[in-house]
C-alpha cells in the first residue's frame, strides 16, 4: 500500500510470526535503550548496596556472621548476573528498566523467545560492560599504566557504541542471542471516519461528487486526508480549511448557491465518497496508489 | 454513488470489531500480570482470538484504505504475539530437559572445540612446567602474586607443604566465605572467557593457555621438592570439576569465535545466534560445576588433608563427569 511511498521509516522491521503473518515492529531508539539500561544498573546497584548495608554492618568476623557474609556474597553475585536473565525470561523480554521505557526484547526470527537466547544475550554484558567497568575502576584507582587505561577505554567504547554501527541497532549480546529490541506496540483503534460521521454526511446531501471528480485522487491522498481529519487540537481547523480549499480547486467542485457546507463536513463527505469509490474500483482489481498513478484505461502506451 | 453505510470495509470492521476488542482486553490483562490473570477459559480463547486477529490483519492489509485500521491490528497482533509466544515452559520440565539432553547435546556439538580448549590448557601447563623447571625464577612471571601467596622457588619445602595441609583448624564459617568467594570469582572468569569468544576467540585461547602456565609453574615448584603427589591431591580434589568447567567455557568461547570467522552456509548473524544459544547452555552447566568446585575447594579440601582421600574424591568426580558427558552420546543428536 502507500507504505511503500517515499521515505520509509528506517526503524521499521518485519517479523514473521510462526503462522507466517508478517508483523511490523519498530526498533527501539538507542537512547531509549541506554536509558533503560541505566535504570536497570541503578536498580541492581541499589539492591547490592542495600544488601551490603543491611548485612555488612551487622557482621562480626566469627561464626554465624561469616555464614551470612558468604550468603551475601553469593546473593550479590546472583543479583548481578541473573537480574537481566530473570526478568527478560519472566517478563517476556522486558527488564524493569525496559518496561519503564516501553521497550522489549524479541527474537529476531520471530520464534518463541527462548531462555537460551536470553542467557546468551546477557552473558555478553559481562564483557560489554561489567568487566571493562571494573577494570576502569581498578586502573583509575591503582593508576597502573595509562596504556591499560586507554585499551580498556577503547574496548568499552567499541562495545558501548556497537548499536551505532549497524542498521538493526544490535549490541554484541543481541548478535549472540539472535534478538533485537523493539518498542512495545501500542495503538488505539480510532473511529472509522466514513462510518462514524455517516449521519452528518447524510444530512448534507448537497455535497455530492461525480466519478470524474473522484478519479482525481488515489489511496495516498485518501490516507493523507484521513490524517488531517484525525488531527485535533489547535491549528487543525486551519489545516482543514486549507485542505478543503485545495481539493475544491483541484476537482473543480462548487457548492450550490447559498448551501455551502462547512470545511469539516465537506472533507468528511469527500473522504467517504472517495473511499467508497476506491473500494469499488478495488473490487474490480483496479488500485490507484496516488494521483500520479496511471490506470490501464488511460495509459495506452504501456498497454500497447 | 454508493451509500457510505454500505462500504465493504465498514462492514468488515463492524463484523469483527468485537473480537478485536475481546482480544485487546485479554492481552491488556495479560500484560499487567502474566498468565495468572487469565482463567482457564480465557487462556483457551487467547490463541483462537489471536489467530482471528492475524487473519483480520491480513485482510485489512489487502483491502483497508483506512490507515488507522491496519496499524491498530498490526499493533494488536504484535502485542498478542508477545503474549502467545512468550517463554512459559514449566521450570521443572525445562531443568529436566536441560540436564538430560540440552547440555550434553551442546557439549557434543562443540566436542572439537572442547578438545582444543583442553589442549590449550595442557600445552600451557607443559610449557609452564618445563620452563619453570629449567629456570625457577620464571615462576614469578607466570603466577600472579595474589595467586602465589608466599609460595615460590624461594620458599622452604616445609612452607610449601604447610600450604597443602592447612585447613582443619579453620572454622567452617570461614570456609564458607572462602568457598563462596571461589565460586563467584571463578564463575565470572569462566563467563568472561566464554563471552570473549566474540572477539574471535583469541582472548579465550590466551586465557586458557595462561591458566595452564600458572598450573605448570606451580607443579614445577612442587615437583622439584618431591611433593608431586601431595600437590596433585590438593589441586585435583576440586580441580577436576573446576577445570572441566573452565574447558567448557573456553570451548564454548572458541566455538563462538570459530563460527564468527567461518559462518559456513548460513548468514553470519544467524550462525552467531545459533552458536550463542548453544553456548548459553554451556554457561549454565559451567555455572553448576563452578558451584560444586567452590564447595569442594572451600569445604572439602580444607577439611580433608589426607592425600589419598583427596585423590579418591578427585577420581570419583572424574568418574561422575565422564559418565555424564561421555557415555550415551550417540543416542539423541
Amino acid at each position: 500500500m502507500s507504505m511503500a511511498r517515499g521515505n520509509a521509516d528506517p526503524a521499521l522491521r518485519t517479523l514473521t510470526t510462526p503462522e507466517g503473518v508478517p508483523i511490523s515492529v519498530h526498533l527501539a531508539d538507542r537512547s531509549t535503550r541506554a536509558g533503560a539500561f541505566l535504570l536497570d544498573v541503578l536498580i541492581v546497584s541499589l539492591t547490592v548496596i542495600v544488601l551490603f548495608l543491611a548485612f555488612g554492618l551487622t557482621l562480626r568476623p566469627t561464626g554465624p556472621g561469616l555464614w551470612m557474609a558468604s550468603g551475601v556474597m553469593i546473593i550479590v553475585f546472583l543479583v548481578r548476573s541473573c537480574y537481566f536473565v530473570f526478568f527478560e525470561a519472566r517478563w517476556r523480554g522486558a527488564t524493569p528498566g525496559k518496561r519503564m521505557m516501553g521497550i522489549r526484547m524479541v527474537d529476531r526470527s520471530g520464534q518463541h523467545l527462548s531462555t537460551e537466547a536470553v542467557i546468551a544475550r546477557n552473558l555478553m554484558r559481562e564483557v560489554e560492560f561489567f568487566m571493562p567497568m571494573t577494570l576502569l575502576l581498578v586502573v583509575s584507582f591503582g593508576g597502573e599504566n595509562q596504556w591499560t587505561t586507554l585499551a580498556t577505554l577503547a574496548w568499552t567504547l567499541i562495545f558501548l557504541f556497537m548499536p551505532m554501527f549497524n542498521r538493526d541497532r544490535l549490541r554484541a549480546g543481541d548478535i549472540i542471542g539472535g534478538t533485537w529490541v523493539v518498542v512495545t506496540p501500542r495503538a488505539a483503534l480510532l473511529r472509522d471516519i466514513a462510518d462514524a460521521n455517516r449521519d452528518r454526511i447524510r444530512k448534507a446531501p448537497d455535497v455530492a461528487f461525480t466519478t470524474e471528480q473522484l478519479d482525481v485522487y488515489g489511496e495516498y491522498e485518501l490516507q493523507t486526508l484521513e490524517e488531517v481529519l484525525r488531527m485535533n487540537g489547535a491549528g487543525s481547523a486551519r489545516w482543514e480549511s486549507e485542505v478543503a480549499r485545495r481539493i475544491q480547486r483541484r476537482i473543480k467542485w462548487r457548492a450550490q448557491v447559498g448551501r455551502k457546507p462547512t470545511d469539516r463536513v465537506f472533507l468528511e463527505a469527500f473522504y467517504a465518497a472517495l473511499r467508497g469509490h476506491l473500494e469499488q474500483k478495488m473490487l474490480f482489481g483496479e488500485r490507484r496508489a496516488d494521483k500520479y498513478h496511471r490506470t490501464h484505461g488511460n495509459n495506452d502506451k504501456t498497454n500497447a | 454513488m454508493s451509500d457510505t453505510g454500505d462500504l465493504k470495509s465498514t462492514r468488515f470492521r463492524r463484523e469483527r470489531e468485537g473480537t478485536w476488542r475481546d482480544f485487546e482486553k485479554l492481552v491488556a490483562r495479560f500484560e499487567r500480570g502474566g498468565f495468572r490473570q487469565l482463567n482457564a477459559d480465557e487462556l483457551a480463547r487467547l490463541p483462537v482470538l489471536y489467530r482471528a486477529v492475524l487473519s483480520s490483519l491480513s485482510v485489512a492489509r489487502a483491502i483497508s484504505l483506512d490507515r488507522n485500521l491496519p496499524t491498530y491490528l498490526e499493533n494488536l497482533a504484535g502485542r498478542g504475539y508477545f503474549a502467545v509466544y512468550s517463554p512459559h515452559t514449566p521450570v521443572r520440565a525445562a531443568i529436566a530437559r536441560f540436564a538430560t539432553r540440552g547440555l550434553r547435546e551442546a557439549v557434543h556439538a562443540m566436542r572439537w572445540h572442547m578438545l582444543a580448549a583442553a589442549l590449550l590448557l595442557i600445552f600451557g601447563g607443559l610449557a609452564g612446567f618445563v620452563i619453570t623447571a629449567q629456570s625457577p625464577d620464571m615462576f614469578y612471571t607466570f603466577v600472579p602474586a595474589e595467586l602465589a601467596g608466599d609460595r615460590g622457588p624461594a620458599s622452604s619445602t616445609a612452607d610449601l607443604y604447610d600450604v597443602l595441609v592447612i585447613g582443619p583448624e579453620i572454622e567452617k564459617a570461614r570456609m564458607s566465605v572462602f568457598a563462596s568467594y571461589l565460586f563467584t570469582h571463578n564463575a565470572r572468569l569462566g563467563f568472561v572467557a566464554l563471552a570473549l569468544g566474540f572477539v574471535l576467540g583469541i582472548p579465550t585461547a590466551f586465557l586458557l593457555f595462561q591458566n595452564g602456565l600458572v598450573l605448570g609453574a606451580m607443579y614445577a615448584i612442587y615437583t622439584s621438592r618431591g611433593l608431586f603427589v601431595d600437590f596433585t591431591g590438593w589441586l585435583w580434589i576440586h580441580g577436576i570439576t573446576e577445570f572441566t568447567a573452565i574447558v567448557l567455557c573456553g570451548g564454548a568461547g572458541l566455538y563462538i569465535g570459530h563460527h564468527l570467522v567461518f559462518p559456513g552456509r548460513r548468514s553470519r548473524l544467524s550462525e552467531l545466534a545459533r552458536a550463542g544459544r548453544l553456548a548459553a547452555r554451556i554457561a549454565v552447566g559451567a555455572f553448576v560445576l563452578f558451584f560444586c568446585a567452590g564447595l569442594l575447594e572451600g569445604f572439602g579440601r580444607q577439611s580433608i588433608i589426607d592425600t589419598d582421600l583427596r585423590l579418591t574424591i578427585a577420581l570419583a568426580t572424574l568418574a561422575v563427569l565422564a559418565l555424564y558427558f561421555g557415555w550415551p552420546r550417540r543416542a539423541r543428536t
